[in-house]
């Protein structure tokens, strides 16, 4: 099976996940107590009919299994071949359409088109603030088992691994921005924003504002994942360390650098993979936190947002969306195994 | 040549690590290094780079002020929008037909030329509007905007409807004059009804989704630039404002939800004004130098409810007593400290002021903190048996569940019980007013009125919000009386001696143990700014649309 046909069918696997992941979604905002037109109206002393009119506006007047078909785009799907009932139903999940929010009264997409950027430079960021750090320090550490180096990274893993992000981006912010003023306390500056908007003349300034602004929040989500795979680094660099074929090369005469780096350090990096190919995407949890504290404005803030003000469509919609950069995510990791290590084939018999 | 794997990329091993310095490089210089072009370490030099004034070297806009939310605003229609943070920026880009003063939320007249004339025993308002003012596109402001202003959340059925619902039709006599005939006398009307923003009614109409989302137009001192909900929103002075002008050229709005990231933001002067200050870090923030906290009673009221429906608490001796066995006067002083003051009474003091009601007098009749006769009480009563436990719920607020959890405390104490129950905003709004003693003996909230009685004394006590906004379901058809009858009169002497005698029968039925007055507060960066103050109202604080308020050169 080649690579191409690989991928089509893992995609492929993934519409029932994701389906799945609607469906579950749906059932669990649908089952938290409390309703969002009370909120909406802000205890407001609402007459009986303006209820029923916006419950109407957002389809919440329909029963529980309509509303899934309306959200799902399988109503807009039976209303084009006919089915009565269905006519002139709205367009759903399956047609694009991820609804409306009614908090914000805008449309689900438009508002994940703004969020999404934010969030996703603050995740490739920090990954490559953990990656650039963790690999380097989990392969010293392995080749200086048991010597202060690899204390001195163990003991950084565990604090990584124990400490809170957000506790860390808090103790940043107090060192870095306000006690010695170095580094701005939150938000971030985009590079693909006019300089002007910041009040900024150049796009190099503009380049450098966004690293300093990046800085505490990269650190603050990176620093967990720094520590995970700073420890799968350096366990599994041991394990290929001691090896057979490593002592054999050892025998030959083969030199210690080249060791490392062409029969220890490439076979290492299948579970470094693994691992990062899934934190990547279950870290969006750490953002969301991030984000609060660092008041930027991604999809973190956005979902707590939609659940604190039972915004069902938005709260499903971007729901939907992590899981899917979920399973886009897990469809990489396994496509990477191959490249990394020839002995993984795409489903081809031996 | 042989073939070397590992140089696939075409970056060799010392390319790569040549990277790798120059990216820590430029890590510790972006982190470290002062840019000569930007400003000084004092903060005074400019504004920040995402909106900060920029403690050190964020870049920015000098003559920009910035304000830090504690909540991101969701839009800009006054017509739907129905949250404080929102009409925070929109005041200063919409004029409203009334506006409040500023310490003692009367109305003013603003795009009205004088006060109402009331007709037809307080059925009918005409109001004369002024013939300056003009929108942002220059068009004057006529009549018709302000029926459309004040029509359109019914005909539309938004969220604002239940504000002006008493409204039965609003006619334009002439392009300056507006008449609206009302369903039934409404004594606040001219108080809590006729202080809207006004809309450019013609654009709306056009394309109201962009008008609520892109581009409003109001006749206010400043004109809406560029927003990114939840990101930042942008006004700049209108060169031609008919009224006085504002002194500041333009204002961006920042949100930061987190109470320690808009605490630090401001300690670290990355902000010039922000508004939502944590009690825990009051004092903190009061100390920093070059930082004011500036203060006002707001409208808020935080209060302990009985059930009277149903349960022990229908009992005025089991209320009196769970009142009498503690001190909210104590916690207040404690707990609150300089983020509020204690009140005996169900309205913001401000109004209680305005409307000269008896405030010393209600403070005298406090429930005393009394353990014993607390016990007494209890002991006397059948509703309540040795040991029961009394059921407080709490929304997700700390300071009102410690409440609760100080009151529980204190029944423990007396040999019976009490039983905190704290509660998501949702399921707290589903269950506080059902009137059932199972869901609750006991719920502690807070409620923002408004610029008159009515909107706390008929909101909060009236059977007809039984179940929509209050419930203690407190039955006695003479209290709810008085109540109906002052909110359908427009005599104010005879409304100030009805609401009194319904306050004194809240207290001395306990329906109520009222706590605290919160203050609406801003810290200022003196080095910046003057002259910025916040308003009795959270919805428009701080006031800049004022001439006082003013940037440092």
């Amino acid at each position: 099976m080649g690579l191409l046909r690989y991928t089509l069918n893992r995609v492929l696997q993934s519409i029932p996940v994701m389906f799945g992941i609607a469906v579950i979604t749906f059932l669990l905002v649908n089952s938290m107590p409390g309703n969002p037109v009370d909120i909406m109206l802000a205890e407001q002393e609402a007459s009986p009919e303006l209820i029923a009119a916006i419950e109407a506006r957002y389809g919440l007047d329909e029963p529980l299994h309509i509303q899934f078909l309306n959200y799902i785009g399988l109503s807009w799907i039976l209303g084009a071949v006919g089915i009565p009932g269905f006519v002139g139903s709205p367009p759903g999940i399956l047609q694009g359409d991820l609804g409306f929010s009614m908090y914000y009264e805008r449309p689900v997409a438009d508002l994940m088109l703004t969020r999404l950027p934010p969030t996703l430079l603050l995740m490739i960021s920090a990954f490559a603030f953990a990656i650039a750090t963790a690999v380097p320090l989990g392969v010293l550490a392995a080749k200086r088992r048991n010597q202060p180096a690899d204390h001195v990274s163990r003991v950084v893993a565990l604090i990584g691994v124990s400490t809170p992000s957000f506790w860390i981006g808090i103790m940043l912010i107090i060192l870095f921005s306000v006690q010695l003023g170095w580094l701005p306390s939150g938000r971030l500056v985009y590079p693909w924003r006019d300089p002007s908007h910041y009040g900024l003349t150049s796009q190099w300034e503009l380049y450098y504002q966004t690293v300093r602004h990046l800085i505490l929040p990269m650190v603050a989500l990176g620093t967990l994942q720094m520590a995970t795979i700073m420890r799968v680094e350096r366990s599994s660099m041991i394990e290929s360390l001691q090896k057979e074929y490593v002592q054999l090369a050892r025998a030959y005469g083969v030199s210690e650098r080249k060791i490392m780096r062409k029969h220890a350090f490439r076979p290492s990096q299948l579970p470094v993979v693994t691992l990062i190919g899934l934190n990547l995407t279950s870290a969006i949890g750490g953002a969301v936190l991030i984000e609060m504290v660092f008041s930027i404005n991604g999809m973190g803030r956005l979902l707590i947002q939609a659940i604190q003000t039972h915004d069902y469509q938005l709260t499903i919609g971007t729901t939907v969306v992590i899981g899917f950069v979920f399973v886009i995510g897990v469809i990489i990791t396994d496509i990477s195994y191959a490249y990394i290590d020839p002995r993984v084939s795409y489903g081809e018999e031996n | 040549m042989p073939r070397n794997n590992d140089s696939r990329s075409g970056i060799t091993r010392r390319q790569a690590i040549a990277g790798g310095a120059s990216v820590s490089a430029a890590l510790l210089l972006a982190g470290c290094a002062d840019d000569p072009d930007l400003a000084d370490d004092d903060g005074t030099g400019g504004s920040g780079g995402n909106g900060g004034n920029g403690g050190s070297d964020d870049g920015g806009v000098v003559d920009q002020l910035n304000v830090t939310q504690q909540v991101a605003p969701v839009e800009w229609d006054p017509i739907v929008l129905n949250d404080a943070y929102s009409e925070q920026i929109i005041h200063t880009v919409y004029d409203g037909l009334y506006e409040y003063d500023v310490q003692t939320l009367d109305p003013q007249p603003k795009i009205a030329a004088a006060e109402p004339e009331i007709e037809r025993d307080g059925t009918r308002f005409i109001v004369p509007l002024r013939e300056e003012p003009e929108f942002h596109d220059g068009t004057p402001v006529t009549a018709e905007d302000v029926v459309h202003t004040f029509m359109a959340p019914i005909e539309e059925q938004t969220d604002n409807m239940p504000d002006v619902a008493m409204i039965e039709s609003a006619e334009a006599l002439d392009d300056h004059t507006v008449q609206f005939d009302l369903e039934f006398p409404y004594g606040a009307f001219t108080e809590m009804t006729l202080a809207r923003n006004v809309v450019h009614a013609e654009a709306r109409q056009e394309d109201p989704e962009a008008y609520n989302t892109e581009n409003p137009i109001g006749s206010g001192p400043y004109q809406f630039d560029d927003a990114v909900i939840g990101e930042f929103a942008d006004v700049t002075l209108w060169e031609d404002y008919w009224d006085e002008p504002s002194q500041i050229p333009s204002i961006r709005w920042e949100p930061a939800e987190d109470d320690a990231g808009r605490v630090s933001r401001m300690l670290a002067r990355e902000t010039d004004v922000m508004e939502g200050i944590p009690p825990a870090d009051w004092e903190d923030i009061d100390a920093e130098d070059g930082i004011t906290i500036e203060d006002t009673p707001d409208t808020g009221v935080f209060y302990l409810a009985f059930n009277c429906n149903e349960g022990p608490t229908a009992d005025p001796d089991v209320r009196r007593a769970i009142a009498h066995c503690h001190s909210t006067g104590a916690y207040v002083d404690d707990v609150i400290g300089e983020a509020g003051q204690n009140i005996n009474y169900p309205v913001a003091p401000t109004i209680g002021e305005e409307w000269d009601f008896p405030l010393d007098e209600w403070n005298d009749m406090e429930y005393e903190f009394d353990p014993d006769y607390a016990r007494e009480l209890l002991d006397g009563s059948d509703a309540i048996e040795e040991g029961e436990e009394i059921h407080f719920i709490s929304p997700p607020d700390d300071l009102r569940q410690q409440w609760c959890e100080l009151v529980a405390d204190r029944l423990n104490e007396i040999g019976y019980g009490g039983t905190v129950e704290r509660l998501d905003w949702d399921t707290f709004l589903s269950t506080y007013d059902t009137g059932d003693a199972d869901d609750y003996n006991v719920y502690s909230l807070g409620w923002t009125g408004g610029a008159d009685p009515d909107m706390y004394l008929y909101q909060l006590f009236h059977r007809d919000n039984e179940g929509v906004t209050q419930g203690h379901y407190y039955d006695n058809d003479e209290f709810h009386d008085k109540i109906a009858e002052a909110r359908q009169t427009v005599d104010f002497d005879t409304r100030r001696q009805l609401y009194i005698e319904a306050t004194e029968e809240i207290l001395e039925e306990c329906v109520w143990v009222p706590g605290w007055n919160t203050l609406s507060a801003i810290a200022v960066d003196t080095d910046r700014v003057d002259g910025v103050l916040p308003d009795t109202s959270t919805s428009t604080t701080p006031r800049l649309d004022v001439s006082d308020a003013r940037l440092h050169d």
